[in-house]
């Protein structure tokens, strides 16, 4: 017998979700490892998060270890040097809650055990909580709001909300109305805003050409239908963040951004970037309300290639 | 003007100038560029060419063409029945046959016009296989020897003998042009697009397994072929001498590819059009040979070159090149070629619908950038590799990866990179093959499993992949997969080393477990390279 989860079984969802969550009663304010030094000059890193009280720039690179730049180095290489706790690594992206805390999924080397994991910026000291989520946290990017951690199944339309301190786990089916979503920021009023690469053929060619839609789904809400589209969706987006009432995203070799409030019949407007008139790139984008902060890739000689850089641009 | 209105133009105005050439003296220095002396039409009577190259030198005339003659009684060659190979298309695109030139097929990607273009466009790739096919209306142009010795030299060949043998050398090559055909050329490309590699390979096989039928049911052959279902069937067609205006009502008119003429149509979804094209362009060829009725708007092709020291000159016979030269011209081939075979799949695996992470995004595009970067300066660079100064070859081959090396912000390529992209895994649970390829350089991955009898068919569904490093080697020390027996849709089982796995080996043993019943599956995973 065949079990369509996720879709069309909320009800086993939350069941089989209740059955995953293992020892939620007990965290760990884990010992660290030194993890050794990971250059960046040949490394990738994932997602971008500010944090205020150290003023810094976090990330993860490919070897699951939390990486980090003070904004007063930007820009340069981000450093992924941080201490992680003995035999976890991080396999989401990481987020921010705007007080001195990182939050990231994490994984026990060699085993299935899933881990929240919490980073605080000032004492730099890891706490690390057993969870289990019903899906593959393949780096995918997280959002914290109001005590939530809010993450996306890229392999259907759920939605996935963490309730911190509870460590509770809920769903909403068929959140998104198009998926694989990708949850990329809210805005002040909790509005949620996501996107969807839309793989449609050129009927002159026959080509597949690849487009981002994005989407807002208005707050509290279930999704769905309600969701509309937010900006045209003949874009490449790779990475979105919310600042002063604007979204900004990265775009091939563009910033764009568009206002909240802005409907598919908007059009995206491009935010240059004087500091580099010619071609430059951005993987993933995150803001102190001031500057936007971004992944740059760079050559660093003939044979390597980098995106461990960040680079800034005012708003 | 439009580009083929200028290419007749040219083609006249070479006929009517072959005079006005004979009393130009000889060039004092060696040409520093061939680019400007290969134009499609620069195959003259006369023309001087470096025989190992089968290409020209200069477009100074050096031996007397003065009772030239072209035939008056023109004949079809190809009739587009079967199709033609590389070398054959070279031929009558004046792109040089000589077959000691290691890849000489290749060698027109260096001359920037339209028959290159042409050619290149025609070329086999991973990805795509073509079938293309000649129309030719002709008649033989060739002139007298009328003695033996220098007093077959025109005045230009004779002043420049007299400067000296280097000098000759230098201007008049060691080979001319002794006769050609002059006519009307229809070349016709039919280039079937693959999804991916896989795809392309089994029709590839199957292809060579079989006959090459006429361009009239190339359609019915391609779209019988149950390999082909998701095939793009693109059609090109370039004309030479003639009125070649009128293919563009057949056809149109694709500014990209430099002036010649392409159409697409998929093969599963509109076999028809496809046909429609073809029967279009077999009609068309039978009015070619009234477009050129008088003599008028001449294509000259297929050069046929006679050595000087034959006509009794004395300069020496044309010799092999070094082996070191023909190893820097080989180098220069073979990287333009490895260049455009990455670009091809790094472009490929950037279109095919898969969830692709920001980082690797990012990479395509600034590696396609460079790679293209490296292909277009290697191209203006090594120009000289392929003329009179092919012996200058070593040398440029070192001060173009001097070059390369020394700035990455142009030119650079990350191996790294570009194998993780091109290497995947796969396990096989039951009778369904599972891909798992690469969507970030970080670990995140996506399966293309089968949900059909096409393995390739259903892309999408997210995996991991944790590695680890010993003695700077990595090595996989988990893979999170879909459930791998699809009781639970959604769900993933998590697979870790089994007992017997050899971690650096290419086939591992793992043993999976859903997270629910944590039954032990037995799977093997087996690198391979990407077949996206």
């Amino acid at each position: 017998m065949k079990i369509k989860f996720n879709q069309s079984s909320s009800l086993l969802s939350v069941l089989l979700i209740a059955a995953l969550v293992t020892g939620c009663n007990g965290s760990d304010n884990s010992s660290s490892s030194n993890s050794s030094t990971q250059s960046t000059s040949n490394t990738s890193i994932s997602g971008l998060a500010y944090d205020a009280v150290t003023n810094s720039v976090f990330s993860v690179n490919n070897f699951g270890t939390l990486c980090s730049i003070s904004v007063s180095k930007v820009p340069g290489d981000i450093s992924c040097n941080i201490a992680m706790p003995v035999n976890i690594v991080i396999t989401s992206q990481v987020v921010s809650d705007g007080s001195g805390n990182i939050y990231a999924l994490g994984k026990q080397v060699g085993s299935n055990v899933g881990y929240l994991m919490q980073y605080k910026t000032q004492d730099q000291t890891w706490t690390t909580t057993q969870i289990q989520l019903p899906y593959l946290a393949a780096f995918n990017k997280i959002l914290y709001r109001a005590n939530k951690l809010y993450l996306s199944d890229p392999n259907d339309g759920t939605l996935y909300t963490i309730t911190l301190g509870a460590n509770t786990v809920a769903s909403i089916t068929n959140y998104f109305i198009e998926s694989p979503a990708v949850v990329e920021d809210f805005d002040t009023s909790g509005n949620l805003y996501f996107s969807h690469q839309t793989n449609n053929l050129d009927s002159a060619t026959f080509r597949t050409v690849l487009a981002t839609t994005a989407y807002v789904v208005p707050a509290g809400s279930a999704g769905g239908n309600l969701a509309s589209q937010f900006g045209v969706g003949n874009v490449n987006i790779n990475d979105m963040a919310y600042v002063n009432n604007k979204i900004y995203a990265c775009a091939d070799s563009n910033f764009i951004y568009s206002p909240t409030g802005s409907t598919a019949a908007n059009n995206w407007q491009v935010l240059t970037n004087q500091a580099k008139p010619t071609y430059f790139s951005c993987d993933y984008l995150t803001t102190d309300s001031a500057n936007l902060y971004y992944v740059e890739a760079i050559w660093v000689d003939e044979n390597t290639f980098s995106n461990g850089y960040i680079n800034k641009v005012a708003v | 003007m439009s580009a083929k209105r200028q290419l007749l133009k040219y083609i006249s105005a070479t006929l009517l100038c072959l005079g006005v050439f004979s009393t130009v003296t000889y060039a004092n220095s060696a040409p520093k560029s061939l680019k400007g002396g290969v134009s499609p039409t620069w195959a003259v009577l006369g023309a001087p060419t470096l025989y190992t190259t089968g290409m020209p030198t200069s477009t100074i005339i050096c031996v007397d063409t003065t009772n030239s003659t072209v035939g008056s009684n023109p004949q079809a060659g190809f009739t587009l029945n079967s199709s033609v190979s590389g070398i054959e298309l070279n031929s009558v695109l004046n792109l040089g046959v000589k077959a000691e030139l290691p890849k000489i097929e290749s060698y027109g990607g260096l001359n920037a016009n339209l028959n290159a273009s042409f050619s290149a466009n025609a070329k086999n790739t991973e990805y795509s296989y073509n079938y293309t096919y000649l129309y030719t209306y002709s008649s033989e142009a060739t002139f007298p020897i009328i003695s033996y010795g220098d007093t077959n030299l025109s005045p230009s060949g004779k002043a420049a003998r007299e400067a000296g043998l280097e000098a000759f050398m230098n201007t008049c090559g060691d080979s001319y042009v002794s006769s050609l055909r002059a006519g009307t050329v229809l070349a016709v490309d039919v280039k079937v697009t693959f999804q991916n590699k896989e795809e392309a390979e089994s029709f590839f096989e199957s292809a060579a397994a079989g006959g090459y039928g006429a361009l009239g049911g190339i359609t019915t052959y391609i779209s019988s072929s149950q390999l082909a279902k998701n095939a793009v069937m693109s059609i090109s067609a370039m004309q030479l001498g003639g009125t070649p205006e009128s293919l563009n009502q057949i056809l149109g008119y694709d500014s990209t590819t430099g002036g010649y003429y392409a159409t697409a149509c998929g093969v599963a979804n509109s076999p028809a059009a496809c046909q429609k094209t073809i029967d279009a362009i077999l009609l068309y060829a039978n009015t070619l040979s009234t477009q050129i009725s008088g003599g008028t708007n001449l294509y000259f092709f297929n050069p046929v070159l006679g050595w000087y020291s034959k006509l009794g000159i004395s300069v020496p016979d044309p010799q092999a090149l070094s082996a070191e030269t023909q190893a820097a011209q080989s180098s220069v081939i073979n990287q333009i070629n490895l260049s455009q075979s990455r670009i091809i799949f790094l472009s490929n695996y950037k279109q095919n619908s898969l969830p692709l992470q920001a980082d690797v995004k990012t990479y395509i595009d600034k590696q396609i950038h460079t790679l293209q970067a490296r292909i277009d300066y290697i191209n203006s660079a090594a120009v000289d590799c392929f003329n009179a100064n092919a012996e200058t070859c070593p040398r440029i081959v070192g001060e173009i990866t001097q070059r390369i090396k020394s700035t990455p912000d142009a030119f650079g390529f990350s191996k790294d990179n570009y194998n993780k992209l091109n290497s995947a895994w796969y396990y096989t649970y039951g009778n369904r093959s599972t891909y798992i390829v690469p969507v970030s350089l970080f670990g995140a991955y996506a399966t293309i499993a089968g949900t059909t009898d096409n393995p390739l068919d259903k892309p999408g569904l997210a995996a991991t992949v944790y590695s680890a490093q010993e003695n700077g080697v990595s090595y996989v020390t988990q893979f999170d997969i879909p459930d791998i027996d699809f009781l639970f849709w959604g769900s993933y089982n998590t697979c870790l080393p089994a007992s017997n796995d050899d971690k650096f080996a290419t086939t591992r043993n793992f043993i999976c477990r859903d997270g629910i019943f944590n039954t032990p599956t037995p799977v093997q995973f087996i690198a391979t390279t990407n077949p996206i």
